[in-house]
């Protein structure tokens, strides 16, 4: 049996399904230890790496976005959705990256005016 | 033989929707979609301020931020994504008594990170204003209000208010399921503001990385 038919949640009836007979929530409290584990490497992470930016920013993003990713997976349960919501769900991800994208080059020509005026 | 109208909703073939969801929960991603564009804005706006500065923090301006306390602030909001998605579980079996507890829990923790929240801001801007007390007197100009403290503000008051309605939100909610509104078979109003919730967890993980934890690109 695959993992999506052992774990999945019932989907009930408010959903428009007829309740399954087994009932198999997914492993909310491993996640939950998995969420804090992640939170306290990140609290680390600078003390690790402190004279590596790079990797202190590329750490610190990947361990923030597979922690987001598990709650929308499982808390949100996205996993178990159907694909609509999926796409619901990418087209604010596919614009932020373009947004993101697009503002790059302003960050990049930005200077911060207030600097120059401290002492 | 029964008619279709007369059977419960869960057996009932017309009321089964083939996209597998309610348009309920199809509103509330359409529209958790659309606040997540609103958030990806400031932050944006957040990055390209961050990056464009050559020393973020500015030591005489900007207090620094309690990073234990909001460390432990995002453990509430974790814990209570935990209690929320045991609440929807206790809806999917039909335990109103779990639905009510769960929920209730939820609740507390969204005050606690509320309250948290209001003690940080408290504390952050008693030491900015000393800070630019000290400012001014050095040297005899007003202090500006730097973008750190400007981003911290937008971005965490915008999530502030957030948590604040799903707070509101899941208390109503809470009010109807102790009336014992909320059964096995209807219990869609739990599953919606569940993901509400773990949303506003979502974005605060995102905000805690970016805010608090990156360097200064100058510091290191």
């Amino acid at each position: 049996m695959s993992e999506q038919a052992t774990n999945a949640p019932v989907v009930s009836a408010s959903d428009g399904h007829a309740p399954e007979q087994e009932h198999h929530d997914p492993p909310y409290y491993k996640i939950l230890g998995v969420l804090t584990a992640l939170t306290a490497v990140e609290l680390f992470w600078p003390v690790w790496f402190p004279q590596a930016p790079i990797m202190l920013i590329l750490g610190l993003s990947v361990m923030a976005g597979a922690k987001a990713l598990l709650v929308a997976m499982y808390y949100m349960h996205l996993k178990f959705e159907s694909k609509v919501l999926w796409f619901v769900m990418a087209f604010p991800v596919i614009l932020a990256i373009i947004m993101v994208a697009g503002f790059l080059p302003d960050a990049v020509g930005y200077h911060d005016v207030l600097r120059p005026q401290l002492p | 033989m029964e008619s279709a109208a007369a059977l419960p909703a869960n057996q009932n073939p017309a009321k089964q929707n083939p996209l597998r969801f309610t348009f309920g929960k199809l509103a509330m991603w359409l529209f958790l979609a659309s606040d997540a564009m609103g958030f990806m804005g400031l932050i944006g706006g957040y990055m390209v301020l961050r990056i464009g500065s050559d020393n973020w923090m500015i030591d005489a301006l900007d207090p620094a931020f309690g990073i234990p306390l909001t460390a432990f602030m995002t453990f509430v909001l974790i814990l209570s994504s935990v209690t929320m998605v045991t609440a929807h579980s206790a809806a999917v079996k039909g335990d109103q008594k779990g639905i009510v507890r769960w929920l209730g829990l939820t609740i507390v923790g969204g005050v606690i990170f509320l309250g948290l929240q209001v003690y940080e801001w408290n504390h952050f801007i008693h030491a900015a204003g000393d800070l630019a007390a000290v400012f001014q007197k050095t040297n005899d100009a007003k202090a500006p209000f730097t973008h750190y403290q400007a981003t911290f503000f937008a971005l965490t008051g915008f999530h502030g208010i957030h948590v604040t309605i799903g707070v509101i939100y899941l208390s109503c909610i809470w009010r109807r399921a102790k009336q014992g509104a909320y059964t096995a078979a209807n219990h869609s109003p739990v599953e919606l503001v569940g993901l509400y919730w773990h949303f506003v967890d979502l974005v605060w993980i995102v905000l805690f990385t970016i805010l608090y934890l990156f360097p200064d690109p100058v510091k290191g």
